[in-house]
């Protein structure tokens, strides 16, 4: 086979038992050949490096990554994808396989389901090849090609074993229809979507971090064959506005006349092909003139430092004082100090950014990933100068979300292409680009100072937070507000003086990730504690139950420790047990920590959720809401809370619905029938005054010093914040299943708490309406009857039965009913100080582990972990122990292995490769998970949103157990190898010279 | 870019002798060609060439096609049995979908790979078919020269040795190669009769490490000896990458390397 010139290349090739012809260029890679040409979507790409095993496929039978194999290698090849792998096995494995298929089913063995055909390949190849009890390292090694970002692979490797020995793994009636579906071609990632028809898209970022931009010249791109459309901020038909607006609108779409980071985009380009796209990028001839760069927060805010934003560099900040803060200090014993810092970390999702974008009719169609559907819809609308109502953002499903996807995405650079060229436009980054080009996590840089008693009882703090926010506002406030409220962490604290600043520098933008501040307000107190512990010469985990916030004692006078709390670290230090005894030259350390950390957004007020609950004309049922498949499971403990309230044999689908988004009113979802247009203008009209008077003025206090803060917020905070509930309410009185628009949907690990409790309320109704119906069509008495065996029958007479498909087929297939949840009533601000307030539940978690370390590399290993979780209530055993496993995995990482190396405003890391999340070989075999339910928590039954609090906990009990081996603090994380054998080296060399 | 599957080897040396890219697996070229789509013009396609995919034990030496993949590598009996660090060395590369495309050639093609180094301390030459006629090379030679024309075969003279690859990296798989260490060890008599060491990750290319190879030629075997050699060599390497970690870290572990080989070829 060859080619005669840069023509395409003919290819035959057996795929999936077909005979296949395709014609692609000699550089086309197989995956994109299998995906795109070929419309194979359970072919998924992640990283076109080899690593993430996202896009595996058997070539010839064997697991290969058809990201860094050319199409042409494989002419005349046989390839077998994911949906077709029972035919590349053996007869006798073709159980063993069906038994994984749905033990990973059972076993909720993935999240967010990127990874999941890539596992299917390279298990169903570790089956083909094992039969009988695994040996484990092996299957771990056989599955050490796929990255998974939620789990901790435990539940994969469970099902894996199971199935290999034909064994089921979990209870075959709590099947999971989205994992179904993640396990096949129709899972409908934003990124599925790729047709040959479609413009691809590409962005042109800034070179510089910190720059004029003097002229750009785009005549030389627009003539590259191919090239349809270079569009640059004097194309955009509306206002030049980017970004996440909730607080401020300082961030153009596309730069114009200065960039402020590597992250600002400057040109679109979309052109036929790929080819063509690339050589338009660097046709365009951008002329710059360095400006002064902020590489850091502490550099920002000197005065005379250049300023970045209209105001300075200041973003917001915060202040929290409780008592007499200096008396405190001057009466405590012991005042210990310390210097805190945690570096940004990527949210790595598996899915790569992106999706596509068309024009239907005269709407503007844009897929892709978001938690705040609605922010992009209005975005996408000014930018555009089009009505909202031409606006449609679809994002069902993503693979992967992480607080990422609460920030603005690509939606208007795709909206902008396809409104400028009319044609559909896919625009998908690549790895490189979403290292080094998007949000991270905001690095902080904390001082603290705690005193103590000699009794070890705290009296006072102070502590002194900036947080990078990178070159916008964006959440930054937001995230500085919790900050500010977590930062005493989980004590009782009389003397309080917390200062916390966000600051402008020409770093990658901020953003919330996993914890949305807890987990850098928790690592400074947490350390400063255990410095404390070890001056006192006290038990850290005593000192710390010692210290915990106090609560009246039930049916008493007396206040006590929170007693959730003190469990969860009873529960870690009995997990934990005997110390394990150095013997080999490591270095062994134990740590502990805790956290009382806020979950649900805390946007108080009225944030509402509306859940649909319909049942078709075949009896199936399903639960819809405008919340995506984010990829925490959430919406499937949803369907079987609603399981449970219906007593159904099988789980309800769940499917997103566009009903919401189109109408936020709630109007079609409720009725059927849309808003009029006075009714949406109406809506429209409270909600501009509910943004102006809550967003808006958040932003507006940072042109103010602290003190004329408070004062303005002494002033004006009451009348907001009882201006906004009246608001509220009147909101949801004329509108009562609307949403808050401003508010993002899937954020902060109330996907349980929030939409839970919409969805049982809808099931309630449903059940009454049900019961009614049942009663006049059997002729007796409601109650009598009851739910159960796939219907309403008569207690008395169960013969006397009516099934869910004959209910729905009586009312004409319109047995449905709408519940509602909102936050219970709080404030926006606290008047006082600013601070956010109304993070209504709290979730308690502790974490300890024994770990060694290893003097010939530095590494760290973990011997044995334990962790402790109140989670309210448990409604999904598997989700919330996949939920905790992947959180812990996941801190663990950050606290020593995520290095991003960010320099002049530069990410270091531009690969996968490079970035070291754990794959199934570096992940602890031994976890231990304590779960306590006290049943306290708002969402359903007590439960609580669990979703980050284990990856807010789990660097702590890292950081303070290397502390406790190498008897230094680490004062940063991630900590990586080198530094803990530089401090070895040191101290050996400061030993040598006594 | 032209596509072209040779069929014999002739017609692979003629093609790439004309400035053809060799392909072998892709697992190194196929990204870079993917992001840099102008570093050749025709794809010399190897895999028809099913000749070079065998492994050949012989009485003084075993074989190895330039097509064996990592994976039939360490998988191999004779491989894991007498060339103990050329089978770890390719079960440190990637990860499983890499190690089942990536080939011994293509790894000898990019001195940085996991590779070389074991293939210095167990004294391979390797076999390049070029136009003017096939050209038999020390393997050290080989990485210093680069590769002119096809990789067709390496070969491991068969002697009673130990030998060991370590490999540090911050990841499990698909882990970065921050140092490597090679060793190959002949006792004779109680005695180390011949010894030989390479490090790797450090530089460009690997080195072996002449000094700590001399100062352990004749002695007996012994954890003393070891520790100062581990720290002959921690001071002879050279250190030339720049990218973190540090050259102070990179030679701790260079350190700890020797001494775990080094300890680990001695014990039974």
């Amino acid at each position: 086979m060859s080619s005669a010139d840069n023509s395409a290349v003919e290819i035959k090739l057996r795929v999936n038992g077909q005979e296949r012809s395709l014609s692609v260029s000699a550089l086309t890679t197989l995956q994109r050949a299998l995906h795109r040409d070929l419309g194979l979507r359970e072919v998924r790409y992640g990283c076109g490096e080899g690593v993430c095993g996202a896009c595996l496929v058997l070539l010839d039978g064997k697991p290969t990554a058809s990201c860094i194999k050319l199409a042409v290698q494989a002419g005349g090849c046989n390839v077998v994808t994911a949906t077709a792998l029972e035919t590349a096995l053996p007869e006798a494995a073709r159980e063993r396989y069906s038994c994984l298929r749905s033990n990973f089913e059972t076993c909720a063995a993935f999240q967010c389901g990127y990874c999941a055909c890539g596992f299917l390949v390279s298990a169903a190849h570790f089956l083909g090849e094992n039969q009988g009890p695994v040996q484990e390292e092996k299957l771990r090694t056989a599955l050490s090609g796929n990255l998974c970002r939620c789990t901790a692979y435990r539940q994969i490797m469970e099902a894996c074993c199971a199935a290999a020995e034909g064994k089921q793994a979990g209870d075959l009636s709590s099947r999971r229809p989205d994992i179904v579906e993640k396990m096949g071609a129709d899972a409908g990632y934003p990124t599925d979507r790729h047709s040959k028809e479609a413009l691809v898209g590409r962005i042109l970022w800034s070179e510089q971090p910190s720059a004029k931009i003097q002229a750009i010249d785009t005549a030389a791109a627009r003539a590259v064959p191919g090239v349809v459309a270079v569009l640059t901020s004097q194309d955009i038909p509306g206002d030049n506005v980017g970004g996440t607006m909730t607080f401020a609108e300082d961030q153009p779409l596309l730069a114009a006349g200065q960039v402020r980071s590597v992250a600002d985009a400057i040109a679109l380009v979309a052109a036929t092909n790929e080819e063509a796209a690339l050589e338009a990028l660097e046709k365009i001839a951008v002329t710059y003139s360095p400006l002064p760069q902020l590489s850091g927060p502490a550099t920002a805010r000197v005065a005379g430092a250049p300023s970045l934003g209209r105001h300075g560099n200041l973003v917001s900040q915060f202040t929290e004082k409780a008592g007499d803060v200096d008396a405190a200090f001057a009466g405590a014993d012991l005042v210990v100090e310390g210097n805190y810092r945690c570096n940004s970390n990527d949210h790595t999702c598996m899915e790569l950014e992106g999706g596509s974008g068309w024009m239907e009719n005269d709407t503007v169609v844009i897929e892709l990933q978001s938690q705040s559907p609605y922010g992009a819809v209005s975005a996408v609308a000014r930018q555009l100068a089009i009505q909202e109502s031409r606006v449609r953002i679809v994002s069902n499903r993503m693979g992967g979300s992480f607080g990422k996807y609460l920030v603005a995405g690509l939606e208007g650079f795709l909206a902008l292409l396809v409104y400028k060229t009319r044609q559909p436009v896919r625009l998908v980054l690549s790895r490189e680009e979403s290292f080094a080009r998007r949000v991270k996590r905001h690095a902080t840089f904390a001082q603290y100072k705690l005193g103590v008693k000699q009794d070890g009882s705290f009296t006072a703090l102070d502590a002194q937070i900036l947080a990078d926010a990178g070159p916008y506002v964006s959440l930054t406030p937001a995230v500085i507000s919790l900050l500010t409220t977590e930062a005493p962490g989980g004590y009782e604290i009389e003397n309080v003086r917390v200062d916390c600043q966000g600051i402008l520098t020409n770093n990658l933008p901020g953003a919330p990730m996993r914890g949305f501040g807890s987990q850098q307000a928790n690592f400074g107190i947490e350390c400063l504690v255990d410095k404390a512990a070890r001056e006192l010469k006290m038990d850290p985990a005593e000192l710390r139950r010692k210290n915990y916030k106090r609560e009246m004692a039930a049916g008493s006078q007396t206040e006590i420790p929170n007693p959730w709390l003190t469990k969860t670290m009873e529960a870690v230090t009995a997990g934990l047990g005997q110390r394990p005894v150095a013997s080999d030259g490591w270095l062994y350390g134990r740590g502990v920590g805790s956290a009382h950390a806020k979950y649900g957004y805390p946007s108080g007020l009225t944030d509402r959720f509306v859940a649909r609950l319909r049942v078709d004309s075949s009896g199936q049922f399903i639960v819809e809401s405008d919340i995506a498949d984010g990829g925490s499971g959430s919406t499937r403990g949803v369907c079987q809370l609603v399981a449970r309230v219906l007593n159904l044999n099988h789980l309800p689908a769940y499917s997103f619905s566009q009903d919401c988004i189109a109408d936020p009113t709630g109007a079609l979802i409720s009725t059927g029938r849309a808003s009029s247009s006075f009714k949406m203008g109406l809506f429209r009209f409270i909600e501009r005054i509910q943004t102006t008077f809550s967003g808006r003025l958040h932003a507006l206090t940072s042109r103010f010093s602290p003190n004329a803060l408070a004062r303005t917020m002494q002033w004006t905070g009451f009348a907001t914040n009882w201006f906004n509930a009246s608001l509220g309410w009147l909101k949801s009185t004329l509108f009562p299943y609307s949403v808050d628009t401003f508010n993002p949907r899937i954020s902060g690990s109330r996907g349980i708490f929030m939409l839970g409790r919409a969805a049982q309320q809808a099931a309630e109704r449903l059940r009454e309406l049900a019961l009614a119906q049942a009663a006049k069509s059997l002729g007796a008495d409601v109650g009598s009857l009851e739910l159960g065996n796939g219907g309403i029958f008569n207690r008395t007479n169960p013969a006397s039965r009516i099934t869910w498909t004959e209910l729905a087929q009586q009312q004409g297939s319109k047995l449905e009913a709408v519940g509602e949840s909102h936050l219970p009533k709080g404030m926006l601000f606290q008047a006082r100080t600013g601070n956010q307030v109304g993070p209504v539940d709290f979730v308690y978690a502790s974490h300890g582990c024994d770990i060694a370390i290893d003097p010939a590399t530095g590494q760290v290993k973990i011997l044995h972990y334990v962790a402790s979780h109140d989670v309210g209530r448990v409604l999904d055993a598997e989700a919330v122990r996949g939920q905790l496993l992947g959180g812990i995995v996941m801190g663990i990482s950050q606290a020593l292995h995520e290095v991003l190396a960010v320099q002049n405003g530069q990410a270091g890391i531009k690969a996968l490769h490079d970035y070291l999340i754990p794959t199934c070989l570096d992940v602890p075999q031994n976890i231990d998970l304590h779960i306590l339910e006290s049943g306290t928590g708002l969402g359903p039954g007590g439960a609580k949103g669990i979703g980050e609090i284990a990856a807010v906990v789990a660097p702590i009990a890292i950081a303070n157990a290397v502390y406790d081996a190498l008897g230094v603090q680490p004062t940063a994380i991630p900590i990586t190898p080198e530094q803990i054998i530089c401090e070895l080296m040191n101290r050996r060399g400061a030993s040598a010279t006594v | 870019m032209k596509y072209f599957r040779p069929t014999t080897i002739n017609e692979a040396v003629t093609g790439l002798a004309a400035g053809g890219l060799a392909l072998a697996g892709g697992t190194l070229l196929v990204p870079s060609l993917v992001s840099q789509p102008d570093i050749g013009s025709t794809l010399f396609d190897l895999q028809q060439l099913s000749v070079l995919r065998v492994i050949t034990p012989e009485a003084q030496l075993v074989r190895v096609g330039a097509l064996v993949s990592l994976d039939a590598l360490h998988s191999s009996s004779v491989i894991t049995a007498e060339f103990a660090a050329l089978a770890e060395a390719a079960l440190a590369v990637g990860n499983p979908q890499v190690r089942n495309a990536g080939t011994v050639g293509g790894n000898l093609a990019s001195p940085g790979t996991d590779l070389p180094p074991a293939l210095l301390v167990l004294d391979a030459e390797v076999v390049e078919a070029r136009p003017e006629g096939e050209l038999v090379q020390p393997v050290e030679q080989l990485l210093a020269n680069g590769v002119e024309g096809l990789i067709t075969e390496v070969r491991l003279p068969r002697r009673s040795q130990r030998s060991r690859f370590i490999k540090f990296a911050w990841r499990a798989a698909s882990g970065r190669t921050i140092v490597s260490v090679a060793a190959a060890l002949t006792i004779e008599a109680g005695m180390i009769a011949d010894v030989k060491l390479a490090c790797g990750g450090v530089a460009p290319r690997p080195a072996r490490l002449a000094a700590v190879e001399q100062m352990l030629t004749g002695q007996a075997p012994a954890e003393a000896l070891f520790q100062e050699a581990a720290h002959v060599g921690a001071a002879e390497v050279v250190v030339s990458t720049t990218q973190p970690p540090g050259e102070q870290y990179r030679r701790h572990l260079v350190r700890s390397g020797i001494l775990q080989a080094l300890k680990d070829m001695t014990t039974a």
